[in-house]
């Protein structure tokens, strides 16, 4: 092959640097920069992507200068006492213990979990999607009928069952256990698109080239879902802040004496609190509320600029 | 067509029989016992140990498994330990509020949820159409025991509109003043629901109608200058109407599973709280029932959605 | 010995039915061909779309899982999965897709295109790879900038370029072209196909022309097989197939290139009109009754068609006279 071709092509190898050289100036940027330039001409977004960051580098910081075991003694002095008195920034819950302080390392856990299952159940996910997808035939029938039978259970109550079961857990057991049962709708996600991915004459072409089944899949297929995988990524996590929050909120996520937003919002299951006391649960609430919808909002905003340079015929 | 549904539902008896096993096996596994705390504190514990005999709970977990199972099929779930009554009949009250919470939830969800898909259509890429994506999307982020807490908050406790608690009130008399005291009490959280799970019926109609509305024998329809009202009325929406109605099955299961976090939020005497009343208390029975059933319907109303989307929607299949 | 020795290929899907989702009935993609590929030389193989030659072509690449039936390179059968990474197979052989869109991977450079095959198969340290690449796109006509862009931001005929670099990155012996030129402009084939030719007579390649179009196979192929849903009617060479056509399919097909002058139109439009007629009269006499085609009959050493033995007597006579 060498001879032959040195014959019939006048390049040779003195004019390897130079050639490749000039082939650098004439690079085009990779369609993830180009998702990123669309992202950053979205001004809103970037506010948006910026206060997120900030806040959760804020949070996971502060967190650390808090004595968890000793703001959450129990200080009968304090008793709800109300925001601005006594030193308490957002006043203090039915345990005189600060609602500010606590709200700072909630959030931190609850982000935490958050980030912990988003990143396990959207790994697992996209990689059930992606095999599942790519080998049909009985490969895929029998992760579709796994796929089906996780869908019958009802979640909430599985998971309640399994945190009663598990007698010492923790943070890392907790997000293991969600982890379980919020994979699918990732995974069904990737599949379909996995499934027309597949059938494109790439991956033939990557075949024939030698290339093997799983790295095809990996470095030919996935990256051309990339955009996919970054959006449902991004709005699995703002979900993913909910279920966490919802199962702590009705006593079955994290330990009582671990704040999380959500033990702090079952403060409201309390009566007096909810109407009298409204500090010890609604600033949890409202933080929740804005987290979810800025997160979200810039997993659209990601949406619309990996379509923007779809339409440059960049990305997929 | 029969075929394939009867298909569908052979493949669901292994699916039930896996469920029913992990469940039992699940409750079992549970730390403590219903009686401990439920009896005399003083009680001698050669009592307690002949009410666990009794109860069969010192049998090797096949044999009690086999014997649920047996039970099962002659309609016996067996007794609550905290309640003292059959599981059948306790469930059974507790359904009725679930379920008529769930189907109020679902007709309120259609009656918001088709004029925003129909007019967002209608209007597509405009104001109205940006605002509603933007109202469903909104809805869809925040998670929904939030929106209940803030709901009952505002609604129930400061402005006083609403009651906060119970399926009915204690005072509601015979006949229609208690039907009407059943509704009261779940119009809070219908309309909450409502309000914040519009986001697959809008989003799924207002496609069907941008499809329909390009289709050929729309076209024709406006070219042969039939007004365009009655395009949209007679034509886009009833032909939309069908699949749109599958996803009432799609929506039930979802109120379902949310059904904890609403029946704990008003304290609505439905299956969630139950649910959640019977873990504190190790109620294995009503456990066991309960994850069942509703593992049994989620599977119902998702085949009952594929079903009706299969027959109208050539798109999609059962596989 | 040939290169590569197609016997009784048969490629069914099957379809599934029924209530426990047996298989009924199949769909005979290719039903049970034959033929022999020449190293050097391209072979043509010609059907209208369903018939099942691109199914031929993939089984022989390696991509399609074969019913029954073997293809043999090497003295080794390679349609299964075994020998073909022994023999490390996809080095010799190659494809060259139709849509040339769609076979380059949108999120890869040019570099990594060409060179995907390199890494699998040759191993070459970076220098000599890059080296390799740059030869490679010098020799299908492009510049060196193509190295770090993507494949949208060529045009069609240069994307089929990139594709035939890619397939003959290392040297082959045989390329499968899948319709290489149709999806593209006229003007742009004949250059496409040109420099096809160019690199097999450089480079001593087969090619298994895949393609529609009777005019196109004409510039390119020396032997040609004609295939009609699953089978084959009627192999032989170029000057068989276009001068003493035998199969009345093989006469449709010959008579539907397009003719490009206009003043015979008219005569055209008569002649393919008549072929038509005598296809629709004699449809029952040239299939069984199945409606597939007959087993092949030699005629001339080079020449077989598929005929009951009788007809094929008849019409070799025939030809004979009229000649």
């Amino acid at each position: 092959m060498e001879e032959s071709l040195n014959r019939h092509s006048k390049i040779s190898a003195a004019d390897l640097e130079r050639l490749s050289k000039e082939a650098k100036g004439e690079a085009t940027p990779s369609s993830a920069r180009i998702v990123w330039n669309e992202f950053k001409a979205d001004k809103p977004a970037m506010v948006a992507l910026v206060i997120i960051v900030a806040f959760i580098l804020f949070v996971m910081i502060a967190a650390l200068f808090i004595d968890t075991p000793k703001m959450m003694e129990t200080d009968i002095m304090n008793y709800n006492a109300a925001p601005g008195t006594n030193g308490f920034i957002l006043g203090a819950d039915t345990g005189g213990r600060p609602i500010f302080q606590q709200l700072i390392v909630g959030a931190r856990n609850s982000i935490g979990i958050a980030m912990g299952l988003t990143v396990i159940s959207s790994t697992f996910g996209i990689c059930w999607g992606l095999i599942s997808g790519y080998f049909n035939g009985l490969i895929d029938w029998g992760m579709q009928r796994v796929y089906d039978f996780m869908m019958m259970l009802p979640m909430t109550m599985m998971i309640i069952v399994l945190v009663t079961i598990i007698k010492n857990y923790n943070a890392i057991t907790l997000t293991l256990i969600f982890s379980v049962f919020y994979w699918e709708g990732t995974s069904r996600l990737i599949r379909s698109r996995t499934l027309s991915e597949s059938e494109k004459d790439y991956v033939a072409a990557a075949k024939t080239s030698g290339t093997g089944n799983f790295k095809i899949i990996f470095s030919e297929i996935m990256p051309n879902i990339s955009s996919l995988l970054i959006v449902d990524t991004t709005l699995s996590f703002a979900e993913n802040i909910g279920v966490e929050t919802g199962l702590s909120y009705l006593g079955f996520g994290l330990p009582m004496h671990t704040p999380s937003l959500g033990t702090l919002i079952a403060n409201a299951n309390d009566p007096n609190n909810i109407t009298q006391y409204w500090w010890t649960w609604l600033p949890a609430a409202l933080l929740i509320i804005i987290l979810c919808l800025s997160i979200s909002y810039v997993g659209q905003v990601v949406r619309r600029s990996a379509d923007a340079s779809q339409r440059q015929g960049a990305a997929d | 067509m029969w075929k394939t549904i009867l298909r569908r539902i052979l493949i669901m008896i292994p699916e039930v029989i896996i469920l029913s096993l992990l469940v039992f096996l699940l409750a079992k596994a549970m730390p403590g016992d219903p009686f401990t705390g439920s009896i005399n504190p003083k009680a001698d514990p050669a009592q307690l140990h002949h009410l666990m005999k009794m109860n069969g709970l010192y049998d090797p977990w096949y044999q009690q498994y086999w014997n649920w199972v047996v039970h099962l099929f002659h309609g016996d779930l067996g007794n609550s330990y905290q309640y003292q009554e059959p599981v059948t009949r306790l469930i059974g009250s507790r359904a009725v509020n679930t379920l008529w919470l769930a189907v109020f939830t679902t007709i309120l969800t259609y009656c918001f949820a088709l004029p925003m898909g129909m007019y967002a259509a209608k209007h597509e890429g405009k104001l109205p159409d940006s605002i509603i994506r933007i109202y469903t999307y909104v809805t869809y982020c925040i998670p929904f025991f939030v929106i209940l807490i803030i709901g009952v908050w505002i609604f129930g406790y400061v402005l006083g509109w609403f009651p906060t608690t119970g399926s009915i009130s204690a005072t509601a008399g015979p006949g229609f003043s208690s039907a009407a005291s059943r509704l009261y009490h779940i119009l809070l959280p219908g309309i909450l629901g409502a309000l914040f799970g519009t986001v697959n019926v809008v989003q799924y109609l207002r496609s069907e109608v941008i499809d329909a509305k390009r289709s050929d024998y729309v076209r024709t329809a406006r070219s042969k200058g039939v007004p365009s009202k009655d395009i949209y009325r007679h034509h886009i929406f009833r032909n939309s109407l069908l699949p749109i109605a599958a996803f009432a099955g799609y929506s039930i299961t979802g109120l379902l599973n949310g059904s904890l976090f609403t029946e704990t939020v008003f304290s609505y005497p439905g299956m969630g709280l139950l649910f959640i009343n019977s873990i504190s208390y190790r109620d294995y029975t009503v456990i066991t029932a309960l994850v069942l059933i509703y593992g049994i319907l989620n599977l119902l109303g998702t085949l009952l959605s594929d079903i009706i989307l299969s027959i109208v929607d050539p798109r999609i299949r059962i596989e | 010995m040939s290169l590569v020795e197609i016997k009784n290929l048969k490629v069914h899907y099957p379809i599934r039915s029924g209530f426990f989702n047996r298989i009924t009935d199949s769909v005979n993609a290719v039903d049970g061909i034959s033929f022999n590929i020449e190293a050097g030389e391209t072979y043509g193989l010609v059907g209208e779309s369903g018939s099942g030659k691109s199914t031929t072509g993939k089984s022989v690449v390696g991509l399609e899982k074969v019913t029954s039936g073997s293809i043999m390179y090497k003295g080794k059968d390679i349609t299964k999965k075994a020998n073909r990474k022994s023999l490390d197979y996809n080095h010799d052989v190659q494809m060259i897709f139709q849509d040339s869109l769609s076979s380059l991977n949108p999120r890869k450079r040019i570099e990594d295109i060409i060179a995907e095959p390199l890494r699998n198969f040759e191993h070459l340290d970076k220098d000599s790879e890059k080296l390799r690449v740059l030869q490679l796109l010098d020799i299908v006509g492009l510049d060196a900038d193509a190295l770090y862009k993507y494949p949208h931001q060529f045009s069609g005929g240069q994307r089929q370029r990139i594709g035939v670099a890619r397939a003959v990155a290392t040297n082959p012996k045989l390329i499968i072209a899948d319709e290489p030129v149709s999806a593209l402009d006229l003007s742009v084939q004949a250059q496409v196909l040109n420099f096809m030719k160019k690199i097999q007579r450089e480079f001593n390649i087969s090619y298994l022309f895949i393609s529609h179009d009777l005019g196109v196979v004409r510039h390119m192929c020396n032997n040609i097989a004609i295939m009609n849903n699953g089978r084959l009617v009627e192999i032989g060479t170029r000057d068989d197939i276009y001068n003493h056509p035998m199969h009345i399919y093989t006469k449709r097909l010959l008579a539907a290139i397009p003719e490009t002058n206009v003043s015979q139109r008219a005569e055209h439009r008569a002649q393919r009109l008549a072929v038509e007629e005598v296809y629709r009269e004699q449809q029952d006499k040239y299939y069984d009754k199945d409606g597939l085609a007959y087993p092949l009959v030699q005629i001339t050493p080079t020449h077989s068609v598929a005929l009951p033995e009788a007809l094929a007597e008849q019409l070799k006579h025939e030809g004979e006279v009229q000649a």
